[in-house]
């Protein structure tokens, strides 16, 4: 099963990408995809169908909370985690506005990640 | 933090040389009694056990007393037994220049005493010292005070400490930092916090002191100067920016916008206000830490 999930990981920093990509194959998730931007997100979403989305907020070309948005127009029921550094009320609110799921403050650890995977 | 606050301190006042100083911080690992240690001396924790708190740590924003009780391996009451008995920070670094044979340990003690009169440190233990103590500490040491966003520029240098050593170690001493107008650039990380306050942010070094900064920050690193490095550095700032927003946030209400994060090579800022280069000496090399009042220019 969990083999089966695709996780989508939109983060702009290749170290984050990395990270995430290493804790979730270490809980045995093999089907990961990497966007490095807002609309690079929005366009690997529609091609990939992935059942859970990590996004970050604050990146180049689009934003994560402007690529919940897109994203949601075209899933409501896409499943997104925002994983951010700045967890301000100010993002926290525009992305639950958004439509965000969950949220992990960076750094981020594996037992957060492991916990949003045995909720799924 | 106050550790390294206190060896600048010493070495300012021509206690130490700036040698014995890197080789002091750097020897503490050596005499440090770490909490997982003492918990095992005890019979509290297994060396398994304290393995997995100090695995859990790398990835939660928590102490290791606290890790431990939450993981169900200590109780509150052992923790705090074992925290009185753990050595603070300032002694420890007394004790390693001691051991090393670069003070003795008498006038380590009369510095110590001269550096409490001179920043009016009434406590026998720093670590009971509050922020605001801490706060007042760098405001001291920088002189900030001269322009509107002094406080937070203060805020800042503090939390940028805090994570300093969380994140990269505490082998480190602040240097005083240098008002400047322009400045040329070999390796520098960037980004732009702005809101109520605008503070355009940087970490600056050489191509190794970037390496080595890279590896603390991703352990798994290990190689030459590429994107790797790039990207480990831009992160440790924007996690660094992250947090300080945060903590604006959460305690002040005050809400500011970051920019994605950047890395620049070899270029040169000019046409900044408010502009400080902040370099801290680790046992690696220099780092510096750029805050600016405005987005400067960049000539590449």
């Amino acid at each position: 099963m969990i083999r089966e999930l695709k996780i989508l990981i939109c983060d702009d920093s290749l170290i984050i990408r990395r990270t995430l990509k290493d804790m979730l194959n270490e809980i045995g998730c093999k089907k990961i995809y990497e966007a490095v931007n807002g609309v690079d997100a929005i366009e690997k979403y529609k091609e990939i169908d992935p059942d859970l989305v990590f996004m970050d907020i604050i990146m180049p070309e689009k934003s994560g909370v402007e690529a919940l948005i897109e994203i949601k127009k075209y899933d409501e029921n896409a499943n997104v985690v925002v994983v951010s550094s700045a967890l301000t009320q100010k993002y926290v609110k525009a992305a639950i506005s958004a439509g965000a799921s969950e949220f992990i403050q960076k750094p981020v650890s594996s037992y957060q990640v492991q916990k949003i995977i045995d909720r799924l | 933090m106050f550790t390294q606050f206190f060896g600048n301190y010493l070495l300012e006042n021509s206690y130490i040389s700036i040698d014995q100083l890197l080789k002091g911080l750097n020897f503490q690992s050596e005499v440090k009694l770490k909490l997982g240690v003492l918990a095992i001396n005890e019979g509290y924790m297994t060396s398994a056990q304290v393995d997995k708190v100090h695995h859990m740590q790398k990835r939660v924003d928590k102490r290791f007393g606290t890790l431990a009780v939450d993981m169900g391996y200590m109780e509150d009451i052992e923790v705090n037994k074992l925290l009185k008995s753990q050595k603070q920070g300032y002694l420890v670094l007394g004790q390693a220049l001691v051991d090393l044979g670069y003070i003795s340990m008498q006038k380590f003690e009369k510095a110590l005493d001269n550096y409490k009169k001179e920043y009016k440190i009434d406590f026998t233990d720093f670590t009971k010292l509050q922020n605001e103590k801490m706060l007042q500490i760098v405001e001291d040491f920088y002189k900030f005070d001269s322009f509107d966003n002094a406080i937070i520029y203060t805020k800042y240098v503090s939390l940028l400490f805090r994570n300093i050593i969380r994140f990269i170690g505490d082998d480190f001493t602040p240097l005083r930092a240098r008002k400047i107008d322009e400045i040329s650039a070999s390796n520098t990380a960037v980004q732009y916090i702005s809101g109520k306050y605008d503070i355009y942010t940087g970490i600056e070094g050489k191509e190794s002191v970037m390496i080595e900064l890279a590896r603390r920050v991703d352990q798994y690193f290990s190689g030459d100067f590429d994107e790797v490095v790039e990207a480990s550095v831009s992160e440790f700032l924007n996690l660094c920016n992250g947090l300080f927003c945060v903590n604006l946030s959460n305690v002040n209400r005050v809400e500011l916008d970051i920019e994605p994060q950047e890395f620049l090579k070899k270029v040169t800022f000019s046409d900044m206000q408010d502009a400080f280069f902040v370099p801290v000496k680790f046992t690696f090399g220099v780092v510096n830490f750029l805050i600016v009042g405005n987005i400067p220019t960049i000539i590449e």
